[in-house]
């Protein structure tokens, strides 16, 4: 409880000391905005042509996409300030400071920190959504919706995950850049359904790094597609638990990387 | 000239103090290709589709999307991150005072910092794509009428970038450069090419420089560009080097009056 109110007034902070920059927040959201609807712009162009991929209509990649987009908005928000700046925090000691604070360090590092240009994927975001929902011709019921939140909320932990294990590799790698680089490249699987890559790689994206629960198979739930091609049926509910557990092991591994810093004594 | 050659070799030895970064790029470059592949194989495993300029079959997709994989690798962005970051640390007053000539010592960087890439980025896409996918040999005559556009595409790639890096001069953030790139991820035909385009799209693409970048020398490459295209897309290359040429000579002459270096 005392944890969410300091939380809260930390980005209290942070936002009023954003909004003196308004100018700058707000063209660093259209940008992202563009950056995001070029990208669906280009699915329209191919799918306009094509139809459909592997079944898959323009809406359906729409709604596959734009859950990713939100989800990584969301986390990307709390998460890629502070952990893409690990790296400086442990380099220059600064992680001290995290240590000698009465609170959560992992709290402590991500607080007060947002990154402003993830509200561009939750503006669109709303947008597509309701395009979606009004193009395509599903049946959307409470359960539907009530399991789409869900599903978005355990994708974002995901991508959280992900960007903690990024951050605590800097207690064991200087430069680590790389690092989130690598990682996120796997994001780029998840741009189309996973059901046109061969057999390995979708068992690595559901089984190792699970970014096929990020949108792949919520989406697949939310559409009612076909599930002649999954792992297991049940796989398609798996999205909010999925999350729980990754974002956990994140946590845990983050913890040993914690104990394992030594300051640079500077 | 040989102090250019050297500026061309440090920047080539940089690429190897960066090495986990370049393998890590590979490894992405790789990562994207494959995602490529299978989108390709998954939209023309039915058949051939008919475009407003022929037929596409899904073995010209696979090789489009190999070369344009691998021109990727030689036409990139550090130019500008790279002048950005010397013109507001003021580190640019140091270069003025050396003795070359600001525009060429920036083209070498990249030539090297290309050199680089060809080796240990371009090289194990096309050993990929020769082996393991299977792409298509084009006639010697398009080789290397390929090779003059992707040269061309190489240099009008550096121009822009440096055009737009050259605007940090006035304004320091890089939104202008941020917007040229996302507008070229779809216009330059990077991943999908112009035959694809609704005609609305074609029209504005031919107003940009972009589509000479990767839609033309692929094109050419694959053969399905009519030879009087080709020619008047050579034209267009040498056209838009020229205008940039002197957009970059009269931005370079405007900065320099106006630049103060803080401090020293």
């Amino acid at each position: 409880m005392r944890t969410l109110r300091l939380s809260l007034r930390f980005y209290e902070a942070t936002i009023k000391s954003m909004l003196e920059y308004r100018l700058t927040t707000l063209i660093d959201i259209l940008i992202m905005i563009i950056n995001f609807s070029v990208g669906y712009l280009s699915t329209w162009v191919l799918l306009s042509k094509f139809r459909s991929i592997q079944g898959w209509t323009l809406y359906e990649v729409f709604l596959l996409f734009n859950i990713n987009m939100v989800a990584s908005g969301i986390s990307g928000f709390f998460f890629s300030e502070p952990m893409r700046t690990m790296e400086q925090m442990v380099q220059q000691g600064e992680f001290d400071m995290v240590l000698i604070r009465p609170m959560n360090p992992l709290v402590f590092t991500l607080i007060g920190r947002p990154n402003f240009s993830s509200i561009a994927s939750l503006i669109l975001g709303a947008g597509v959504f309701v395009l979606c929902f009004t193009h395509l011709a599903i049946h959307i019921t409470m359960l539907k919706i009530v399991f789409l939140l869900a599903a978005i909320l355990g994708a974002a932990l995901i991508q959280a995950a992900i960007l903690v294990i990024v951050g605590t590799i800097s207690f064991w790698v200087v430069k680590n850049t790389a690092t989130l680089s690598l990682l996120n490249c796997f994001n780029n699987f998840i741009d189309y359904p996973i059901s046109i890559y061969c057999r390995g790689i979708q068992a690595f994206l559901t089984f190792v790094l699970p970014f096929a629960f990020v949108n792949f198979y919520p989406a697949h739930y939310f559409l009612d597609k076909a599930g002649g091609d999954l792992f297991f049926p049940v796989i398609q509910y798996g999205t909010p638990v999925v999350g729980i557990v990754f974002f956990l092991l994140a946590y845990q591994f983050w913890k040993v990387g914690v104990n394992k810093y030594e300051s640079t004594g500077s | 000239m040989k102090k250019y050659l050297k500026f061309i070799q440090i920047s080539f030895n940089n690429g190897l103090a960066y090495r986990v970064e370049y393998f890590v790029g590979t490894f992405r470059n790789l990562v994207i290709l494959l995602v490529q592949l299978a989108v390709w194989k998954a939209l023309l495993t039915a058949g051939p589709v008919t475009t407003g300029s022929g037929v596409v079959t899904l073995r010209e997709m696979t090789t489009y999307v190999v070369i344009s994989s691998m021109i990727g690798t030689l036409l990139t962005v550090d130019v500008i991150f790279n002048m950005n970051d010397r013109i507001r640390n003021g580190q640019i007053g140091m270069d003025l005072v050396k003795p070359v000539n600001f525009q060429t010592y920036t083209f070498c960087n990249m030539l090297g910092q290309n050199m680089f890439s060809f080796l240990f980025q371009l090289l194990p896409i096309l050993v990929i794509g020769v082996i393991f996918v299977g792409i298509e040999l084009p006639s010697i005559f398009n080789f290397l009428l390929f090779l003059v556009t992707l040269i061309n595409a190489i240099v009008i790639m550096f121009q822009m970038n440096y055009a737009l890096g050259l605007v940090a001069f006035w304004y320091m953030r890089g939104w202008q450069s941020t917007i040229v790139w996302i507008l070229n991820r779809l216009f330059s035909g990077r991943y999908i090419p112009l035959w694809f385009f609704p005609p609305i799209l074609v029209t504005i693409s031919y107003f940009l420089p972009l589509r000479l970048m990767y839609f033309v020398p692929i094109s050419i490459y694959l053969g399905t560009m009519a030879p009087l295209d080709c020619l008047y897309s050579i034209l267009q290359q040498f056209a838009w080097m020229l205008v940039l040429y002197g957009m970059t000579r009269l931005m370079w002459r405007a900065a320099i009056k106006k630049l103060v270096i803080q401090g020293g």
